[in-house]
């Protein structure tokens, strides 16, 4: 199916130098996209502005919003195009999500257990998230990380993994409410597909569940509060599991140290497990951290585990799975320059331009610069400044190779449907139960309206990501 | 079970409804003066009350509904919201969500006549927040046999 084939002047592309998921350069439509294109020149699709329009209202309406200050919420943009993988593709990255989950896993059990790994000692130790008052006190089933979200690019080729968050992962409840939107207004753009049911808050359940010391587990997700940037979540993701949204000021430890929620007017009830998306516990709950040490808590991740996910020991994760797995790694990584090695932070300074410079601490965007992205007038600084920077600090930093990544269609407008061609990342989430690590079918995809930056703040937005059978 | 955060939540949630219902019932009597009366003694009298600066009708009318200060109805209907929110009653984030989108729309403040419309709409929003929150999270009603029972029972 050629693009000529839709009614005119509906693509507009620009970045032309970047694989497009949905179109080729031949400008043919690739198979997962063919059926898509089908169902929106279906003329019982009328009104498609009003249907995604109404999609829009009700997200908003119901809560799905980010927060832009303490009072102002902004409705998370959401694009009516779905982002389309093959399932073909989707087992890759699941192969290689369970991959770096468990070796993740199993190199928290050993800093955690004092056994050397091959990541530098003083890395470790010197890790912000390193917390050596858990050493000798390892979780159920020695399961650290019951939810994991990786952060992949796509070239057409390969997906890399970007970034590993093992701490407070967000943005599982998501693609779940994107989902619920389309289900409700759009159903008809999915004729066609054989999608696979999108439903991550079972296996978090699950994974919560399997983390308790105790049978009948009472859980609780402890949030940070109305304040915090991923309240929307926190709210929606206790509806869909079913277990009440607790926080900071609702729980508390007892003098024989366990957590428990005191109900007016019903007393105290004990918690077993806390899905905390807190990051600093004691500072929420003081006497939290020492609670999970001594077993009345099990915690959600487990306390320490951002050890694992800290820039300069990412850069070891190949190296990881070999040396626990003995296994190649499936997901590629973009090449990293650690620079507290010489040679690399020599390379490094040579050619930053050409590199991401990522602080050692920050996660999701937050310490990223991207000197490529910068006007070329202003990046002579920047660069001399980065420079300067990493020379005095290296071990605050990790740089990485600039990856070229794909792109797919979005919405432009609606009367004349224009799509458009925009940069677009990928979260997906593993859930480690007892039997091992899970990796629902789906995940978060994530636009960028202008440039490569994809965070709502940056006027990014968030796509439905369909897994489809292609063969079936 | 209710939590203590939540039971916070309803405490400023319903302080918050009470606080832009009283303030633009009270401007929207203002408006009809003005309108009806061309006295803007009202107007002004109401902005001595909340603490604003009245030198024009069309600047306080811009405080009171939008202005960035702790007295405007903007900034009350937020903070209704993020309590709204922080209770997490569905039928009640949306309609706070309602109101703010209610209060959030821009009238043309030299025609005194949208201002009105504005007031009333953003009134009527504030009704049916009130009739839903009285649905969600009233107490159950208490028949008076069971009240009268009750009290016979604390007594003894």
């Amino acid at each position: 199916m050629h693009i000529d084939s839709l009614p005119s002047q509906s693509i507009d592309f620009s970045k032309t130098e970047s694989y497009n998921e949905a179109i080729d350069n031949n400008l043919l439509i690739r198979k997962e996209y063919v059926q898509f294109f089908k169902n929106i020149q279906n003329p019982r699709l009328f009104r498609l502005r009003e249907k995604a329009m109404s999609a829009d209202l009700t997200a908003y309406l119901e809560g799905f919003t980010y927060n832009v200050k303490s009072d102002e919420y902004n409705a998370v943009p959401m694009d009516f195009v779905p982002r389309i993988i093959s399932s073909d593709n989707f087992q890759i990255i699941e192969d290689g999500i369970k991959q770096r989950a468990k070796t993740l896993n199993m190199f928290l059990k050993d800093v955690y257990s004092e056994v050397k790994t091959i990541v530098p000692d003083e890395l470790v130790v010197g890790s912000e998230y390193f917390n050596p008052d858990l050493i000798g006190h390892l979780p159920k089933n020695d399961i650290f990380i019951q939810v994991y979200g990786a952060d992949l690019l796509y070239n057409g080729k390969t997906y890399y993994v970007i970034e590993d968050n093992l701490r407070v992962p967000s943005g599982v409840t998501y693609p779940s409410k994107i989902r619920e939107m389309s289900d409700g207004y759009l159903n008809v753009l999915k004729k066609g597909y054989k999608l696979q049911p999108y439903k991550p808050w079972t296996f978090l359940y699950q994974a919560m569940k399997d983390a308790s010391w105790t049978k009948n587990p009472f859980m609780v997700l402890l949030t940070d509060g109305t304040g915090g940037a991923a309240y929307f979540e926190h709210m929606y993701l206790s509806k869909l599991i079913g277990i009440p949204l607790v926080e900071a000021g609702d729980i508390y430890v007892t003098d024989s140290g366990h957590i428990v929620a005191k109900i007016p007017g019903e007393g105290e009830i004990q918690i077993d497990v806390i899905y905390r998306r807190v990051e600093d516990l004691d500072v929420f709950v003081p006497g939290l951290t020492k609670a999970y040490i001594d077993g009345k808590v099990a915690l959600v991740n487990s306390p320490g585990t951002g050890v694992a996910d800290d820039k300069l020991v990412y850069s070891y994760v190949p190296e990881l799975i070999r040396h626990y797995l003995s296994e190649e790694p499936i997901l590629e990584q973009p090449k990293s320059y650690n620079p507290t090695i010489p040679e690399e932070l020599e390379s490094a300074l040579q050619n930053i331009e050409n590199l991401v410079v990522k602080e050692r601490g920050g996660y999701g965007g937050m310490g990223t610069v991207i000197p490529r992205d910068h006007p070329k007038s202003k990046r002579g600084p920047l660069i001399e400044k980065i420079q300067q920077e990493i020379t005095e600090n290296p071990d605050n930093y990790l740089l990485q190779e600039t990856l070229d990544f794909s792109t797919t269609i979005t919405r432009e407008s609606f009367s004349p449907l224009i799509l458009r061609d925009s940069y677009v990342d990928l979260r997906v989430f593993s859930y480690y139960a007892e039997d091992g690590p899970h990796v629902p079918p789906g995940g978060l995809s994530r636009f960028a309206r202008h440039g490569r930056i994809t965070n709502n703040s940056s006027g990014g937005g968030v796509k439905d990501t369909w897994i489809v059978n292609l063969d079936g | 079970m209710i939590l203590p955060s939540k039971l916070y939540k309803a405490y400023w949630l319903g302080r918050y409804v009470e606080r832009v219902d009283s303030v633009s019932r009270a401007l929207l009597s203002a408006l009809y003066s003005l309108k009806n009366l061309q006295s803007e003694e009202p107007l002004m009298s109401l902005a001595d009350s909340l603490g604003i600066k009245f030198t024009k009708h069309e600047k306080f009318l811009e405080e009171i509904l939008h202005g960035d200060i702790p007295s405007s109805i903007l900034y009350s209907v937020r903070n209704m919201r993020t309590n709204a929110i922080g209770l997490g009653v569905e039928r009640i984030v949306r309609e706070s969500n309602i109101l703010v989108i209610a209060v959030e729309e821009r009238p043309n403040l030299q025609k005194i006549d949208e201002v009105i419309k504005h007031a009333n709409d953003v009134i009527a929003a504030i009704n049916n927040i009130g009739r839903v929150i009285n649905e969600e999270i009233a107490p159950p009603h208490i028949s008076e046999e069971k009240r009268q029972n009750q009290t016979r029972h604390q007594q003894q």
